[in-house]
Order: C-alpha cells, then sequence, then structure tokens
C-alpha cells in the first residue's frame, strides 16, 4: 500500500481511479446530452436517492474490510423499517431508537455466529436473512404500514435544511464518520491489519473474534439506520421493502474498489461507488431507459471496475 | 461412528422428518403429496448437481437462482418462437454460454468467484427484465407445458427421471474422471492441483458451464411447471438451492461434498417444507425454519469437526 501525503493519496490508495475516470467522462456525455443533468437541483436529487444505499453500504464496508460479508442487510432493513413505522404513531422517538437497538442487537448475533462460532460469514448471513425476513413477516403478518404522522420523524425522510435533504446530510456524516473511524482510529488500524493479512494480525495480538463481532454490529446499525431513513422517506413500510438492496449496496462497495483479499478500499471508495449508482440511476430515468437497462450497465460496471482494480494491483506487485 | 454421524446425520435427520410426516400429517403419504414432493426435489436436485460442482471448485455463485429464471424467460419465448426443440437447445446454450462468462471472468481476474457472480445476477436480472418488459411470460408452447407432468412409459415422471440420470452421471463423472477428480483436487488446493498437472482454468471453466447448462435445465422445466417465465422465480431460489446444498454437506470453500448427500439435503429441505404446506403454515414460518436448519447445520458440523481439523487464524 502506498502512503504518498497529499490531495491524490487518497486516490492512490484506494485504487479506485480508472472507475473515477469512467464517471467524469460519463458525467461530462450526460452533461452534454441531457439537458438538466448538470444542475445544483439534480444533483441534489442524485444525492438523495443514493443515501439510504450509501448508509447501507457504509456499514457492509467495515465486513468486508475483514474479509467476511454480510448478506442480511436488505432483510434487516425490512425489519427496521417496519418496526420503525409501526411505532411512529405511538412515540416517534421509540420509532428512531428501537429498530437501531435492534439492529445492532442482529448484527452482534451476526457478528458471534461468524466471529466467535467460526462459521462461514455468507453462508450463516443468508441463513440469518432468511430468519430475519420472517421475522419481519411474523412481525407485520404480512400487512403493510403507513402513517399520516406529521413532526419531526417525518423531517428525517422529508425535511431540508438550507436547501440539502436530511437525507444527505445523514448520508454525509455517517461517511465522514466511518472514514474518519478507517483512518484515524486504532480500531481502524487494527481493521486493515486483519482484511491485510488475518494471520499476522493474529501474531501481533489483535482479537478478531471481538472485532468481527463489532464490524457486524456496525453493519446492522446502518442497515437498521437506512432501514429508518428508508420509512421516513415514504412514512410507510412493507414487509419486502429491503429485498435486494443488500446486493446493490455490495455492488456498490466493490465498484468503490474494495479488495476482499487485500484489504483494500474503505468510506471514500464507497462513497464513490454509491455515487456512481446514483448517477447510472438518475441519467438512465432521465434518458427513459427501465430498470433492466440499469441492471445490466450496473452488472458490467462492476466487471469493469473489478479488472481495472486487477490490472493496477498487478502493475504495482510488478 | 462419529464418523458415521458426521457424514450422514442429513440423512437421519431426513428420515426423521420423513416419519414425522408419516405418522403425525394427515395427506402426507397420499401418492398426489409424494409425488408433488419428488417433482419438486427433482427440480431443485437438478440445479444442486450444477451447484454441486461449482462450490466443490471453491467458488460460490450467487447468480445460479436468477439463471433459473432468466431461463424460465428465455424458454418461454423462444420455445414460442422457434418450436419446442430449437427453443430448448437456444435455452440450454444459453446456459452454458452464461456459466462460460462466469468461468472465464473468474479465470481472467482470479478475483473472488462471488464478486463475479454478483455482478452477472445483475446483467441478468436486467436482461430478464428486459425480454419479459417487466411482467410474467406466459408459455404458449404447448409440449414445453405438457414437459413438466410428462410420464415415461405412463408411469415415471419425466423431471424425476431426469434428475435420476444426471445424479447417475454426476457421480460417474466426480468419481471416475479426471475432470471429477480436478473438482475435488482445485477445490481443496488450487496450488497443488496446478503442480500436479491439472489444467485449473479449464476444470474451473468446466465445472461453472456443466452448472450454467443445469441451471437452464431447472429454468426449462420451471416454466413448464409454473407455465411462465419470470424474474421474480429466481428471487428467493439462490438461497433455497445454497442452503439444500450445505446442509448436504458440501463446504462452501471447496473440496468436499457429494451429489448423494447434497440430494438427501434437498429432500430435507423439501420434506420440510412440504409438511409446513400441509399444516398451512405461513410461507413466512417456512423461511424461518430454512434459515434456522442451514446455520443449525453449519453449527453441528463446526462442532463435529472441530477438535480435528481447527486452524486457528
Amino acid at each position: 500500500m502506498k502512503n504518498g501525503k497529499g490531495p491524490l493519496s487518497l486516490f492512490n490508495r484506494s485504487s479506485f481511479g480508472g472507475v473515477l475516470g469512467f464517471l467524469l467522462l460519463y458525467v461530462a456525455a450526460m452533461s452534454v446530452f441531457i439537458p438538466g443533468f448538470f444542475s445544483l437541483g439534480n444533483w441534489i436529487s442524485i444525492f438523495k436517492s443514493c443515501a439510504v444505499i450509501g448508509v447501507m453500504a457504509s456499514g457492509i464496508t467495515f465486513v468486508m474490510l475483514t474479509g467476511n460479508i454480510d448478506l442480511s442487510c436488505g432483510s434487516l432493513m425490512s425489519l427496521t423499517a417496519c418496526i420503525s413505522c409501526a411505532l411512529i404513531d405511538t412515540s416517534p422517538f421509540l420509532a428512531l431508537l428501537t429498530p437501531l437497538l435492534v439492529g445492532t442487537a442482529c448484527g452482534i448475533l451476526n457478528g458471534v455466529l461468524v466471529g466467535g462460532l467460526k462459521l462461514n460469514s455468507f453462508v450463516a448471513t443468508m441463513g440469518l436473512l432468511s430468519v430475519y425476513q420472517a421475522l419481519t413477516f411474523f412481525y407485520t403478518k404480512g400487512y403493510y404500514y403507513s402513517s399520516t404522522y406529521i413532526g419531526w420523524y417525518r423531517a428525517i425522510g422529508q425535511g431540508e435544511i438550507l436547501g440539502i435533504p436530511v437525507l444527505v446530510m445523514i448520508f454525509v456524516v455517517t461517511v465522514l464518520l466511518c472514514a474518519f473511524v478507517q483512518r484515524h482510529s486504532v480500531f481502524g488500524a487494527r481493521l486493515y491489519a486483519v482484511g491485510g493479512n488475518p494471520i499476522s494480525a493474529r501474531f501481533s495480538g489483535i482479537r478478531s473474534r471481538e472485532m468481527t463481532v463489532v464490524v457486524y454490529a456496525i453493519s446492522g446499525f446502518c442497515a437498521a439506520l437506512s432501514g429508518v431513513m428508508l420509512c421516513s422517506r415514504s412514512m410507510a413500510a412493507q414487509p419486502k421493502m429491503g429485498q435486494g438492496y443488500e446486493f446493490e449496496a455490495l455492488i456498490a462497495v466493490l465498484i468503490g474498489g474494495l479488495s476482499m483479499s487485500s484489504g483494500r478500499g474503505g468510506a471514500w471508495g464507497t462513497l464513490f461507488g454509491v455515487i456512481v449508482m446514483g448517477v447510472l440511476e438518475n441519467s438512465f430515468a432521465l434518458m427513459k431507459l427501465g430498470s433492466g437497462d440499469q441492471y445490466v450497465a450496473e452488472g458490467i460496471l462492476l466487471f469493469v471496475a473489478v479488472a481495472i482494480q486487477v490490472i493496477s494491483e498487478r502493475r504495482e506487485s510488478r | 461412528m462419529k464418523r458415521f454421524l458426521r457424514e450422514y446425520y442429513v440423512l437421519i435427520l431426513f428420515v426423521l422428518v420423513f416419519l414425522t410426516g408419516v405418522f403425525r400429517v394427515p395427506y402426507f403419504i397420499k401418492p398426489g403429496n409424494i409425488q408433488n414432493l419428488l417433482l419438486s426435489s427433482a427440480l431443485y436436485g437438478i440445479v444442486g448437481i450444477g451447484t454441486t460442482f461449482v462450490l466443490l471448485i471453491g467458488a460460490v455463485d450467487l447468480s445460479i437462482g436468477m439463471q433459473v429464471a432468466f431461463s424460465s424467460i428465455l424458454a418461454c419465448i423462444s420455445t414460442a418462437a422457434l418450436g419446442f426443440w430449437p427453443g430448448v437447445f437456444v435455452t440450454i446454450l444459453a446456459g452454458c454460454l452464461t456459466g462460460c462468462v462466469n468461468g472465464a471472468a473468474i479465470n481472467l481476474m482470479k478475483v473472488n468467484p462471488m464478486i463475479i457472480s454478483l455482478g452477472s445476477m445483475s446483467i441478468l436480472r436486467g436482461l430478464g427484465l428486459i425480454a419479459s418488459s417487466g411482467n410474467d411470460i406466459v408459455c404458449s408452447n404447448s409440449t414445453l407445458s405438457g414437459l413438466f407432468h410428462h410420464r415415461v412409459f405412463g408411469l415415471i415422471p419425466l423431471p424425476v427421471l431426469l434428475f435420476l440420470l444426471l445424479l447417475v452421471l454426476g457421480f460417474v463423472l466426480l468419481r471416475y474422471t479426471r475432470l471429477g477428480i480436478g473438482f475435488y483436487v482445485i477445490g481443496s488446493n488450487p496450488r497443488a492441483g496446478h503442480m500436479t498437472g491439472i489444467p485449473v482454468s479449464r476444470v474451473r471453466l468446466a465445472a461453472f458451464v456443466l452448472c450454467g447448462a443445469l441451471a437452464a435445465l431447472t429454468g426449462l422445466l420451471l416454466a413448464s411447471r409454473m407455465n411462465t417465465g419470470s424474474v421474480t422465480l429466481g428471487d428467493d431460489m439462490t438461497i433455497s438451492i445454497i442452503s439444500s446444498c450445505v446442509i448436504g454437506g458440501v463446504s462452501t470453500i471447496g473440496g468436499k461434498g457429494g451429489l448423494l448427500r447434497m440430494s438427501f439435503g434437498v429432500l430435507l429441505i423439501q420434506t420440510i417444507n412440504n409438511i409446513m404446506s400441509l399444516l398451512a403454515v405461513a410461507a413466512s414460518a417456512q423461511l424461518l425454519i430454512t434459515g434456522l436448519v442451514l446455520v443449525l447445520v453449519l453449527f453441528i458440523d463446526r462442532l463435529l469437526r472441530s477438535k480435528e481439523q481447527e486452524v486457528e487464524i
């Protein structure tokens, strides 16, 4: 890993330079061809539409930096969104707090299974995906929830401060916090040590079990926060609303240059991956292309991003 | 004893669940229900064989459910446009091609196969949505519609026969051919495979192509069963298929597992689902049980082999 200081060191370290180039070219082209694409209002709507997935992806980033994976985020998001929506009319405060607690608790459960019992993270979180989805159905009995509550809870998803949506603010703060923890804390340093080389990390006295539990707890918390954001955005929730979000978030993280084998990447890369997805979605909607085209483009972009990353890593190791 | 337990606890679980069904659940043992159970198991078993090949070489294919769903759409479209046999040919060929792309991308980039499969899942979902214009497609070819419930010699349901045939072929492949043994070797240690002269890249490609072909066949049968092709068919399928394989003792890190035990994993999950449907247990409870069984089996597996091969990292 290079350790250059200076404004561009970020890009050296995270190896998403190639996809960044693509994004700049794409944005330039879209600005020329689609009237109204490169306007402040549109950029705000891009950020607003990808804030929910961005928060979830920021949480998953921690898990993937340790070389594990978390597939349960999407159904955890459904669960917390439904809990949140059901509680709004009782108490908006509880509607914010309870989902976050539930999400963190579920995350800890994930972490104990993967870190403590050493189950394969892929299969274990896949099993828990089913379990959380089922719990959501039990809790909602299959019904949809909606609320007509007017107050501060609604502002989370629909409010604006100085023209900037609160959703975007939550997203930006989450990314800043994650970046700070990853780059400037002891925990972050250990995280990269485990991701880069688990065996030498163990020999240098890092407790990877406890660390695994903590990263899954963070991921669960972020999934819950994104669930609350999603619920507050539409003031409605249904038991399958988070389905598929985990894959979108994983794709965003990977487009952002995270390498599961060498422990590269981080909060900034993920932010970047999320923006790429948001720009793609927005421009496709403006060009009146369907969601099918968008899925194809995302898949191809993931291939390209991984290829660029692999090529740059090979060049570096030469 | 412990060794026997380790190898066959899935079989024991299956027998227990089956006997519970026979003695405790009304209508379970009726011929119509047993046939239904066998048909579902055959459907999942066929794609399970392909998934086992891929898991054996140490790859997890997240796109497997979407491959099945995409094939169901393609089967409906192509049989309607070209006729039955050309349509079947096109569907299977497309499945092979998908597998080929997956395998080639993994060989070229040498990254975690799951990452590649995440991309191809997205692409297949997109292509499926485009081809079906976002809706379910109805099968208009009568040969295809009748395929699933066709009985060979008026006796054995076609999907079951196909599954048994493929099971035997797969068994022979894994046990007696260089390719099959290659799956195990590169799954447990790719470098050793390379050193002993196994063409690692080609073996890996072959596993993915076989898996793609079998997924396409399953999609074809699924389209015939449902009389529709739809992207949504694939949503929960990836989880069901991989769960069945893992419950059947196939390791997700490669090199361990067999087709017979995988079949018992499929049978176990399908029997549990069947019993719960008969008892009118909600679909959500079925999800819960599948998830819990998966975690439980992982845990048992962990306990049974914890002492001997603990590699502490």
